[in-house]
């Protein structure tokens, strides 16, 4: 009899009598391999491309709703930003009327899969886009007028400003509404991922050490702030010795089923009266509205 | 799809050589084209113990590594790995001078140029989905801008000027470009794009003393805020066929500065012209492209065709 997956085939010896027992005994062999075919059968490295023949072993599995794409520039003067509190990233362009492709939003960039534990191991989030603030006006910087006889008579007024940036995650089966924090060791609860953040010193500007009438003299160094914002997360669905663990290493808790959502958010450091100010004396905006876009967002699974 | 042989049936008096014969035949249809998904037997159900941190999974797969085919490592010039159900490219260019490229519009026009260590060819038998992840550092130098402040008294700026200073000065644009034989005809994937601006500022003339004079001696500035490194993320879904995918860069137009009425540099500078911007360089440059089957492409239907789909080139191949 089969064992294992194994056939066992009668014994024949020359000279004994032929039955149809022997025969049988070796059909039933063959007969119970058919639902015993495992790993002991199956030859190392034995399993090539061609055995992989259907979609369901090689399927993108989680579909359009993963992943998002926007191809326009944004100049965002007609945007809210509010000040200090997370809210999704606008990626449409109301004129000419752009939108998000993909994903589950026309205006945001936030994706939606079915995760599944038994299936899936990993995901990891990847998102990028490109981000130009001109904050080099705002605020008053420069010489102080009314101590012009003085060497040393740099005035810095530039405000701190800077804008933050992550990757929310809902739970599986949650909201995108529940804990809107930066995931820390102080904040576990907190359900937004890789944070990072672009932004200039309210120093940038300020005096310049060296002698008088060298490099030293008073040069302004205002400027402008431009960066690719690219930001990855990971979850997982299984944790043991092997494996990182979910609850103290940051990594994403996927250990349970359910729809996931995922979503691009910001913040700001500063009011919003602070996105615009009229330096005296000048034309110029001191600080304009940040110019942003070009945006893929996707999540990529693998399956155990 | 299953091993159908019922044996030689207890009411037959002898074994025939026809009984032997069906047994065999069975057999060797088993064996060669029998085994479905039913054949195998259920994978085994974890212990408690082995659920520990990972309650919802609740049995083990039996195919293992060692089972599936080991993947084929290729070395330069394409760096690659060619799996049973994915295929990765990888190239990796370290940060030396020696090992980064430089565009201007001089030598490379301002045309779009693909980015050495930034790209490669993919050949795909069956359909597949495209994770394509790049980085780089990068910087543009030689060029010159004004800054957000000029002029004014004692050497302080007064005068600002929100569309001058650091960061503001394209010099040009990177992108993701991915070209089949007829697919993908777009210049590059424009929600990939990233712009590079100048970083060279211009000093500039202030009244000191009664006399006018150039800040910092005439030196530019090279506040180095402009040097980033930047990141491109891209994922499609291509059709069996051969791809270029890979990273290009397009230079500004040449522009220049003139110098005259705002008096930039040193004295004996004016009525010159100062490129505008120059030199991009592109350093530690990182790309993986990682792909992975979706699914199964007919030779016939899906790879036939495709073969002779260029109308500029019958030749099949």
């Amino acid at each position: 009899m089969a064992d294992d997956g194994f056939v066992t085939v009668s014994d024949f010896r020359e000279g004994d009598r032929l039955s149809k027992d022997h025969l049988n005994e070796t059909k039933d062999s063959w007969k119970s391999v058919d639902s015993e075919v495992g790993e002991l059968n199956i030859r190392e490295e034995g399993l090539d491309r061609r055995m992989f023949d259907t979609d369901n072993t090689w399927n993108d599995f989680f579909g359009s709703t993963s992943r998002c794409q926007q191809g326009a520039t944004i100049d965002s003067n007609w945007m809210p930003l509010s000040d200090g509190i997370w809210e999704p990233i606008p990626f449409w362009v109301p004129s000419p009327y752009d939108t998000v492709t993909g994903g589950i939003h026309d205006h945001y960039a936030r994706i939606q899969f079915d995760w599944n534990p038994q299936i899936h191991t990993y995901v990891i989030f990847r998102a990028s886009f490109r981000f130009r603030w001109d904050v080099g006006l705002m605020g008053g910087s420069g010489y102080d007028p009314g101590d012009i006889d003085d060497d040393d008579n740099f005035v810095s007024n530039r405000d701190k400003v800077f804008v933050q940036f992550g990757i929310q995650v809902s739970r599986p089966g949650g909201s995108l509404s529940d804990d809107l924090h930066i995931h820390s060791f102080n904040f576990t609860n907190g359900r937004i991922f890789a944070p990072t953040q672009l932004g200039l010193s309210y120093n940038y500007s300020s005096d310049c050490t060296g002698a008088y009438s060298a490099i030293g003299h008073k040069f302004d160094r205002r400027t402008a702030m431009t960066s690719s914002i690219t930001m990855v997360a990971a979850g997982q669905s299984w944790q043991n010795s092997d494996e990182p663990l979910t609850n103290s290493n940051h990594a994403i808790d996927f250990r349970n089923a359910g729809p996931v959502k995922a979503q691009l958010v910001w913040r700001q450091y500063g009011s919003n009266s602070d996105r615009q100010c009229t330096i005296d004396g000048s034309d110029a905006w001191g600080r304009v509205y940040p110019e942003y876009g070009n945006m893929q967002f996707f999540a990529q699974t693998f399956m155990r | 799809m299953a091993y159908r042989w019922d044996g030689i049936l207890p009411s037959e008096e002898t074994v025939e050589a026809g009984d032997i014969m069906e047994g065999i035949e069975q057999t060797e249809f088993f064996v060669n084209q029998g085994m479905g998904k039913n054949s195998f037997r259920a994978p085994d159900e974890l212990t408690t113990s082995e659920k520990v941190g990972r309650p919802n999974h609740e049995r083990e797969g039996f195919i293992t590594k060692k089972h599936i085919f080991k993947p084929d490592f290729y070395a330069s010039p394409s760096p690659r790995m060619e799996a049973v159900s994915s295929q990765v490219h990888y190239r990796t260019t370290g940060q030396s001078h020696p090992e980064g490229v430089v565009f201007t519009p001089t030598n490379a026009g301002t045309g779009t140029t693909a980015i050495p260590g930034t790209a490669t060819r993919l050949k795909l038998r069956d359909y597949a989905r495209v994770y394509f992840t790049a980085s780089f550092y990068c910087f543009e130098f030689g060029g010159l801008m004004y800054p957000k402040g000029m002029a004014g008294h004692g050497g302080k700026a007064t005068e600002k000027h929100q569309y001058y200073g650091g960061e503001t000065c394209f010099a040009g644009g990177v992108a993701l470009a991915l070209h089949g034989k007829t697919d993908h005809p777009y210049e590059y994937e424009s929600s990939t794009y990233r712009k590079i601006y100048t970083s060279t500022l211009a000093p500039f003339r202030v009244a000191i003393d009664g006399s006018s004079t150039v800040i910092a001696k005439g030196f530019c500035l090279l506040n180095m805020i402009g040097r980033h490194q930047h990141n491109i993320v891209y994922t499609t879904s291509l059709n069996p066929g051969v791809y270029d995918i890979g990273l290009v860069f397009k230079s500004g137009y040449a522009g220049w500065v003139n110098s005259p009425a705002e008096a930039f540099t040193q004295l004996d500078m004016e009525g010159g012209q100062i490129r505008r911007n120059k030199a991009v360089f592109f350093m530690a440059r990182n790309m993986v492209a990682d792909v992975m089957y979706t699914g199964r492409a007919s030779a016939e239907s899906d790879l036939a065709g495709w073969r002779t789909r260029n109308p500029d080139d019958p030749q099949a191949i």
